[in-house]
């Protein structure tokens, strides 16, 4: 489960401080699939930073399973980022000179987990988003739809509690977005993991079964979906 | 983390080879111009200690004018002999003189008293041919002991004539004898003459002047005691010191140019620091995504840093290991051109036979080569680790990253190295086998070319009139007066 509790996160100092995320609470309870939208600068990726404890809150508490991240030291928070919570990135964020299978086993191998079960982990993973036949390939010999499903299975290899997905999609084009979209969504479906995505596009907001709309940093809007809306309108419950 | 430096940093240094190069090539330059300076000091010093303890031989004490060889009164034997603790006193004139058809072909001139056969024993000059016979040739005004190896350089024999360029103008001399390459003849490495003090001191013009006196005390006596007695007999001008104590002085005035030398190698090494520091910053704008991307997915910023730091070990290690041979290569390569340049500001003359080289000392520099690519890298491996990696993936950074620059760099160092090996090589082959006292380069005999000199050195003649000393492009000293 994933609890903000009025949560303000200010770059800058003084008159020139800007509040990427202002007084911001929700619940997300978990095997969740929330979708934040907003424009550019509302702070929806900073509400991702925050859930995973890459940058601590100005104010207010980030809980992640009832622990709090804002009290976390940079090793606990680094800690939860290798167990509990995966990250996939629109820039894919691969290391060009490991393979895939290296590049997906990475985050066990940061956590000292030994090579054969890294191996097995990584077997599943890239099985799991049916890349079992590039393992050996270099990014940069697979297109950006197979770096982007890589990168989903480098998130899932820890078997996360939660997936925080920021603009999965934003390096794809619709079909390869959809291919993606629909990756998550039925990993949300089969395992039960929380996934939070960051989007612009309402298309691919739509997969997810809330959306909350973010402006300047604060909740504009939450908005519970009923369905999933193909032609891309965002249903709103009742 | 061992696990983390192969299965990332080394797989990342393999792809990024030419970073990997200048980090490794920066270290190993710094390291290998340290450790040649310190090989080649160690080994002048060293060679000059020894050719000073051959050249004093068993003398206890040595009275000299200081360094130099404008010479004093001959008379002074006679005041040292008085004193009761000595039991030989050997006066000594030395010079420089040429072959008359080929003024680069220097010789050092021992003048020493041949009358007493035992002197050239002290001396360790010894005679291949009938020692007593040759000594009694000696008093012939043209007779002179050549250093076998020049003798047979210039097919000379026993017996034979040759025309010296001398300070008193050109003269014949006759080969009354051959001297082994062994004591001070193998210091000189075969550019040595000996003739009769007396005969010497004509040739060099310094008839009743003679450069040093060489002090031989009786078994009980305290050389101590002794060296204030006869420095209180003699002028103050004089010295009176232990052959050691001379080459104190020697040490002392060698210590400003290898000084210089330490700090030229130092600066090297700062020059290969900010190579370092340089070439893993602007990595880091490569290397931040990377680190991101770990960050990301559950590194922690002191992980990482203690990674790369571990990084920059394994790089100095490399660089260290490769830069302590390299450095004792440059100096067998530049030894002998920094003791002839030595000799031509100093007016030291001396081979250096072998290297000094010091397992202590190399392990230090080894410490410092590795400690400057540690420091080198600490501060770009702490901006690196301590940036926002949201942040930096956001900015397309790989965009910005300069593509072509560091395979440039690599290029431009390994030719910068290369053209300096090939320029050390070039001058080495062109270097004769020894020729440690001339004036010139080394090598080639004969066909050695001689060294543009302007130096000019203040001296005094025997009158005390103030006078300059020149050497001109050929090497031959002559006076001005004002």
């Amino acid at each position: 489960m994933i609890e903000l509790r009025h949560v303000v996160k200010a770059f800058g100092s003084g008159e020139t401080a800007v509040r990427a995320v202002n007084d911001l609470s929700f619940v997300c309870p978990p095997g969740s699939f929330w979708a934040m939208m907003g424009p550019s600068g509302s702070g929806k990726s900073t509400v991702l930073h925050l859930i995973a404890g890459l940058t601590p809150p100005t104010s207010g508490s980030v809980l992640v399973d009832g622990a709090d991240v804002a009290k976390m030291n940079s090793a606990e928070a680094a800690a939860l980022r290798r167990r509990r919570i995966g990250y996939v990135l629109q820039t894919f964020n691969l290391m060009p000179f490991l393979t895939a299978a290296e590049n997906v086993g990475m985050p066990l191998v940061l956590d000292g987990v030994k090579q054969r079960e890294v191996d097995a982990r990584v077997k599943d993973a890239l099985a799991m988003v049916n890349m079992s036949h590039r393992a050996a390939h270099y990014p940069t010999h697979l297109s950006g739809g197979e770096q982007q499903r890589v990168a989903i299975a480098r998130a899932l290899v820890i078997r996360p509690a939660i997936v925080l997905a920021d603009e999965p999609t934003g390096n794809l084009d619709r079909a390869g977005g959809r291919v993606i979209m629909d990756l998550i969504h039925d990993i949300n479906e089969r395992t039960g993991v929380t996934v939070l995505l960051v989007t612009h596009d309402p298309v691919f907001a739509a997969y997810a079964r809330r959306v909350l709309r973010l402006v300047d940093g604060a909740l504009q809007q939450d908005m519970p979906l009923t369905e999933e809306s193909p032609d891309g309108d965002i249903g709103i419950a009742g | 983390m061992l696990r983390l430096l192969r299965q990332v940093s080394f797989r990342q240094l393999q792809a990024s080879w030419g970073r990997t190069t200048l980090v490794v090539g920066g270290v190993a330059t710094g390291v290998s111009l340290i450790v040649a300076i310190q090989v080649i000091n160690a080994s002048v010093l060293d060679n000059l200690r020894r050719t000073i303890e051959l050249i004093a031989g068993p003398a206890a004490l040595e009275v000299t004018l200081g360094v130099g060889e404008v010479g004093f009164s001959e008379a002074t034997v006679e005041t040292v002999r008085a004193d009761p603790a000595v039991a030989a006193a050997v006066p000594l004139v030395r010079g420089t003189i040429s072959l008359a058809d080929d003024p680069s072909e220097t010789l050092q001139l021992f003048g020493a008293d041949l009358t007493a056969e035992e002197d050239l024993e002290r001396y360790r000059i010894s005679l291949t041919t009938d020692r007593r016979e040759v000594l009694r040739s000696m008093d012939d005004p043209g007779a002179i002991l050549l250093a076998e190896a020049f003798a047979t350089r210039h097919a000379l024999g026993i017996g034979q004539h040759l025309k010296l360029s001398t300070p008193a103008g050109v003269k014949d001399f006759t080969v009354r004898g051959l001297l082994a390459p062994a004591g001070v003849a193998r210091v000189f490495g075969g550019q040595l003459a000996v003739m009769d003090l007396p005969a010497a001191q004509l040739v060099l013009g310094t008839e009743g002047r003679i450069d040093q006196v060489d002090v031989l005390l009786r078994p009980e006596a305290d050389v101590t005691t002794t060296q204030r007695r006869l420095e209180a007999a003699l002028p103050s001008t004089l010295q009176v010191a232990r052959p050691e104590q001379r080459g104190a002085q020697y040490e002392t005035i060698l210590a400003s140019f290898q000084a210089m030398l330490t700090g030229l190698s130092l600066l090297c090494l700062v020059a290969g620091v900010y190579i370092i520091y340089n070439t893993t910053s602007t990595g880091a704008v490569h290397r931040a995504l990377v680190i991101a991307g770990l960050r990301v997915t559950g590194a922690s910023a002191d992980q990482l840093f203690r990674l790369l730091m571990l990084e920059a070990l394994v790089l100095g290690v490399a660089g260290t290991g490769l830069g302590i041979p390299g450095g004792i290569a440059l100096a067998r390569l530049l030894t002998g051109l920094v003791s002839d340049s030595m000799g031509v500001i100093f007016q030291l003359r001396f081979p250096v036979d072998g290297l000094s080289i010091e397992a202590s000392r190399q392990v230090a520099i080894a410490a410092i080569g590795i400690g400057a690519a540690l420091f080198a890298a600490y501060f770009a491996a702490r901006r690196v680790t301590a940036l926002d990696p949201l942040e930096v993936m956001r900015a397309d950074l790989r965009a910005l990253a300069p593509q072509t620059g560091t395979y440039r760099l690599v290029l431009a160092w390994l030719g910068l190295v290369g053209v300096s090996a090939l320029a050390l090589v070039e001058r080495r082959s062109r270097d004769t086998v020894a020729a440690p006292v001339a004036f010139r380069r080394r090598g080639s005999g004969r066909g050695g070319k001689p060294l543009s000199l302007g130096h000019a050195y203040g001296c005094h003649d025997r009158g005390g009139r103030a006078c300059s000393r020149h050497r001109n492009h050929r090497g031959i000293a002559h006076r001005e007066f004002p």
